[in-house]
């Protein structure tokens, strides 16, 4: 129980080390359950530009948990 | 053909169940001929069951009836709206008291700031009392809103 509150943990603070458009759009899809449909109307933007913005925004987030748990310097900086 | 950039997009949509199913057949043949992909596809199926264990659920509007007429919300909702309302009483008295007792202001604005608190409390004990009197008689207090 308590690794998993660590993990939680760490998955939070990734999230919030994340480029606001990746936590904006993660948190649209993840949080507030909405379809992409409707993150394109909310944000302005095409289908495939949510779909291709949540693929990097989770790539960003799948190397922020990464460089989190192993030492060294945090770059969380990925390219659209 | 498209290479395996453009699928990376629809590998996310694959997951998020909101393909269509010539998109879905499309990155389905894709995913059986390209192995780097699978990988790809492996990893964001791990991040994304992560990312949904820590989304939360919406309480449902019972459960917020329920929060909001529990006798410890009541309780706390009562003393706080009577505590405001004691200080605020209590400050407007004072101000009041040290304004006609103390107050260097000449008699007619004293005057006039009292004509304007009779005028208040006037009105408010009109409200009042018209409030309890429709209350007393309302046949539609016991309704549940």
């Amino acid at each position: 129980l308590l690794e998993r509150k660590e993990a939680r943990r760490d998955l939070h603070r990734a999230l919030e080390g994340l480029r606001p458009e990746f936590r904006e759009i993660l948190t649209l899809k993840y949080f507030q359950g909405r379809s992409y449909e409707e993150i394109a109307r909310l944000l302005g933007i095409p289908r495939g530009t949510v779909m291709s913005r949540l693929y990097h925004a989770r790539s960003a987030l799948r190397e922020a948990c990464t460089t989190e748990r192993a030492p060294g310097p945090v770059t969380q900086e990925e390219p659209i | 053909m498209k290479d395996c950039d453009e699928f990376k997009g629809l590998l996310v949509g694959l997951l998020d169940q909101e393909l269509t199913t010539e998109e879905m057949r499309e990155v389905n043949e894709h995913l059986i001929r390209c192995a780097g992909c699978r990988t790809e596809h492996e990893r964001l199926r791990e991040t994304t069951g992560r990312l949904r264990a820590l989304s939360y659920q919406e309480p449902s509007d019972v459960v917020l009836a329920q929060v909001w007429r529990s006798p410890y919300s009541r309780l706390a909702r009562n003393a706080a709206l009577f505590l405001i309302l004691a200080g605020y009483a209590g400050v407007i008295g004072f101000g009041l008291f040290e304004f006609f007792t103390r107050g260097r202001e000449a008699l007619p604005v004293k005057v006039a700031a009292a004509a304007i608190l009779a005028g208040f409390l006037v009105l408010l004990t009109q409200l009042i009392r018209e409030r309890l009197r429709t209350w007393t008689s309302d046949p539609y207090k016991d309704i549940q809103r």
